[in-house]
């Protein structure tokens, strides 16, 4: 049996076995809260449930259906991200899984003397605004 | 392996980097708070890292003159940074949010948003450290 797995962007990825999963689950690729799909079926769930995912269908392909849309049950609060911004870059984007991101702003700003952190301050609300919907990685947004 | 790694080198640069140059040994300008320098404000957490000088040099009222809540912020920073520490050795768990986490919640998030408001304004209108040269 294969699965998909919803990406950042919300596009199925797959298909893989369930040991494949737990491996991109270890990196850190996929998350508790992704979403997964058995290959053939429509009912897309987190991936911690997924010892209780539904039958496959056919050999179809890709799944039939697109994976739902996704609101990050942890999300942080505006008033939360306003307060932590004002205080503390990291802190802030601790809350949203990416407090490596916040330590690498900081060092930018420390070596660009200041300037930097206008463009961390663009990541930050870039970054805030995406985790309303769902679950970010590590490093997303960062420019790589 | 690439999400450790990239981690275990903000773990290791970001200790290194920041002791440099505290102590001076590499010229890297001293950080520019944005909201000092392009708005001309003093957030909440202005006063801290001169906070810890002072507090460094046995200076204990002077630390606690220049940010009272210096504590809690080098605290709350210790916890994101051994976050990123823990990372390196357990990808996709996280510890910060474990601690820090619960500052989200009510009543927390209000006592403390409540705070950093008087805080703000004592930064901004009664701490006249902040304005002196350090």
């Amino acid at each position: 049996m294969k699965y998909y797995y919803a990406d950042a962007s919300n596009n199925p990825v797959g298909p893989y076995s369930l040991e494949d999963l737990h491996a991109l689950n270890i990196n850190g690729v996929v998350t508790p809260e992704t979403y997964v799909c058995v290959e053939g079926g429509n009912s897309w769930q987190p991936y911690r449930n997924l010892q209780i995912a539904s039958t496959p269908l056919s050999s179809a392909a890709l799944p039939m259906t697109p994976p739902p849309s996704q609101s990050n049950p942890s999300r942080v609060s505006v008033g939360n991200a306003i307060l932590w911004f004002f205080c503390c870059l990291p802190i802030g984007f601790t809350f949203w899984g990416q407090p490596a991101k916040g330590w690498i702003w900081v060092l930018i700003s420390l070596c660009t003397g200041g300037a930097g952190g206008l463009v961390a301050i663009v990541d930050y609300w870039m970054s805030y605004s995406a985790q309303e919907k769902r679950k970010l990685g590590p490093w997303e947004y960062f420019p790589r | 392996m690439k999400f450790r790694a990239a981690h275990l080198a903000v773990a290791i640069l970001v200790p290194l980097l920041l002791a440099l140059t505290e102590l001076r040994v590499i010229p890297l300008p001293v950080i520019e708070c944005p909201f000092e320098q392009y708005l001309g404000i003093h957030c909440p957490m202005c006063g801290t890292s001169r906070a810890w000088r002072c507090f460094a040099a046995g200076k204990y009222l002077l630390a606690f003159a220049y940010n009272p809540l210096f504590l809690f912020f080098g605290l709350a920073c210790l916890i994101v940074y051994l976050d990123v520490v823990w990372k390196v050795f357990a990808p996709g768990s996280t510890l910060g949010m474990g601690v820090i986490g619960p500052l989200l919640r009510r009543p927390y998030n209000l006592v403390i948003g409540s705070v950093f408001a008087v805080l703000f304004l004592y930064n901004n209108f009664f701490n006249k450290l902040l304005n002196q040269p350090f």
